[in-house]
């Protein structure tokens, strides 16, 4: 154990450092210093982003941003520069804006997983409070014209980043359909009445407006998509047929009508960091006559390169790099 | 509402006073708590319990400056709660400090060899009273609030690399002025 003396005694300091600390940090919060400016470095940098811009290279999306915050927060570590670009790489650009009574609400970028889509929505023309949590009071979203199986979605607030337009994130999730077995993709998202939570947990209602938007996107497949072999190697006899995407992992049981299995999932990457699960369904049971089958689809928590996988974790199921088809 | 008027409520012990303080500092006491705990719901708990312990104790108590007492407060509360779920061994931000700190005082298996935390306090204030105002913000946003870098440079406005450069240096400065007064 580290030795704790030197927080120890912090916590024993004159309160009049930590009364100067928070105000000065209240102080200068949302100032923005300029210092070391070095004007060389400035030059070559948009001389370098000039040529960048020249040989096509796609712009940082708000939803690889979203994301490589995401790997910061949950999986404990700065994304690595190739599985930004990676994000960038499957990330679309949306760019579908409303203007109602003041407030812009636009649908900015996306990922379209096997079966989750995540978009980022902002709004504009709102009053912005730091401390604020904004929420939507209705909101809806439908991908693929149908609701077979088990849908989720949610719209939660991830906060402003530019001091100007509010972020949202729209998860969308279906444990049956696949988003990108159709040609095209038809997405209708629509959302009312904007709130604004209050410190002391009170809802204040903001803008009481409604967006809609129904359009289509091509389906064509941007994640990577992998199978599992299980020939010859030591997979446990009741998991099968396990696919392997970016954005998920997918897999079926058979031979009980046991109760659903509830097992951690990991995907241990070759620097070592590590994406979990983060939502697994329960399970859909069909029977094919001979035996109980279930299904089971599970998301991780960010979407990342699976080429850089070193193994998976099922339960107590281990599966090595070299098992994954290429 | 300015603090002054804020125990006034608490000595009148209107319920007013802990939805003032939940609106004023509710937020800073949550960033403290997160960064030790780094799990809402225990989060959550300690802040319940915090805001409990303040109402108890204002008054008699009349603390000045009173946010020092809040951050205390959550800070000591959070900390004891941390002791109780070592065994969960959560990475946190409290454990990345730790190791911080670690070069600069060795742990010691001797207790006479302990120095008073009282006595440390003094030396560290003694230390900060020689740095600039900013620095002094920093190293209290690093090792009483347990902001990480990111937050720092993000409230400060300053690059997380200069961040972590000036803390850097005053970790070395600390360690000798440590050094020289025989704590080392």
């Amino acid at each position: 154990m580290s030795d704790e003396r030197l927080l120890n005694a912090m916590a024993s300091l004159d309160g009049k450092y930590i009364k100067e600390c928070v105000e000065y940090l209240e102080a200068s919060r949302g100032l923005k210093k300029y210092r070391h400016f070095n004007t060389g470095l400035a030059v070559a940098s948009i001389i370098v982003l000039f040529f960048v811009g020249c040989i096509g290279v796609k712009n940082r999306s708000a939803i690889s941003d979203f994301f490589a915050d995401v790997w910061k927060n949950r999986v404990n570590e700065k994304i690595d520069y190739s599985q930004l670009e990676y994000l960038d790489k499957i990330s679309r650009d949306i760019g579908l804006s409303q203007y109602v009574n003041g407030v812009t609400l636009s649908i900015d970028s996306a990922i379209i997983g096997t079966n989750a889509a995540y978009f980022i929505i902002t709004t504009e023309g709102i009053e912005y409070e730091n401390d604020s949590y904004y929420f939507f009071e209705n909101y809806d979203a439908l991908i693929g014209n149908n609701r077979r199986g088990y849908t989720f979605y949610s719209l939660n607030y991830i906060g402003n980043e530019t001091g100007v337009k509010n972020q949202w994130l729209l998860k969308y999730w279906n444990d049956s359909f696949r988003l990108l077995d159709t040609g095209k993709l038809n997405i209708t998202i629509s959302a009312e009445n904007i709130c604004r939570l209050t410190e002391n947990g009170k809802k204040e209602s903001l803008i009481t407006e409604s967006w809609k938007f129904e359009f289509d996107i091509p389906s064509e497949t941007t994640e990577k998509v992998r199978g599992i072999s299980d020939g010859n190697v030591s997979l446990n006899n009741d998991i099968y047929e396990i696919k392997l995407s970016s954005t998920q992992l997918s897999f079926k049981t058979q031979g009980s009508e046991q109760e659903p299995l509830n097992v951690k999932i990991s995907a241990i990457l070759k620097n070592g960091a590590i994406i979990s699960s983060e939502v697994q369904s329960t399970g859909c049971i069909s029977y094919d006559g001979k035996t109980w089958i279930r299904s089971y689809v599970a998301l991780w928590n960010v979407p990342f390169d699976i080429d850089s996988i070193e193994k998976i974790i099922i339960g107590d199921t281990l599966i090595h790099n070299w098992q994954i088809n290429q | 509402m300015d603090d002054s008027k804020l125990i006034e409520l608490f000595n009148a012990r209107s319920e007013l006073a802990i939805e003032e303080l939940i609106k004023k500092y509710g937020r800073l006491c949550q960033s403290i708590s997160y960064n030790i705990l780094a799990n809402s719901e225990d989060v959550e708990e300690c802040l319940n319990d915090t805001y409990l312990s303040i109402w108890n104790s204002i008054p008699p108590a009349n603390p000045n400056p009173l946010v020092a007492y809040i951050c205390a407060t959550v800070r000591n509360i959070s900390l004891a709660m941390l002791r109780r779920n070592t065994a969960q061994k959560r990475k946190c931000e409290y454990t990345v400090v730790l190791d911080e700190l670690e070069d600069i005082l060795q742990a010691r298996e001797n207790v006479e060899n302990e120095i008073l935390s009282k006595e440390l306090s003094g030396y560290i204030e003694r230390f900060l009273d020689n740095q600039t105002e900013e620095n002094r913000c920093i190293f209290l946003s690093r090792y009483y609030f347990l902001f990480s870098y990111e937050a720092i440079a993000q409230r400060t406005g300053l690059s997380v690399k200069n961040i972590s450069v000036r803390l850097v240096r005053m970790r070395k400065a600390l360690k000798k002025d440590l050094e020289k007064r025989g704590v080392m």
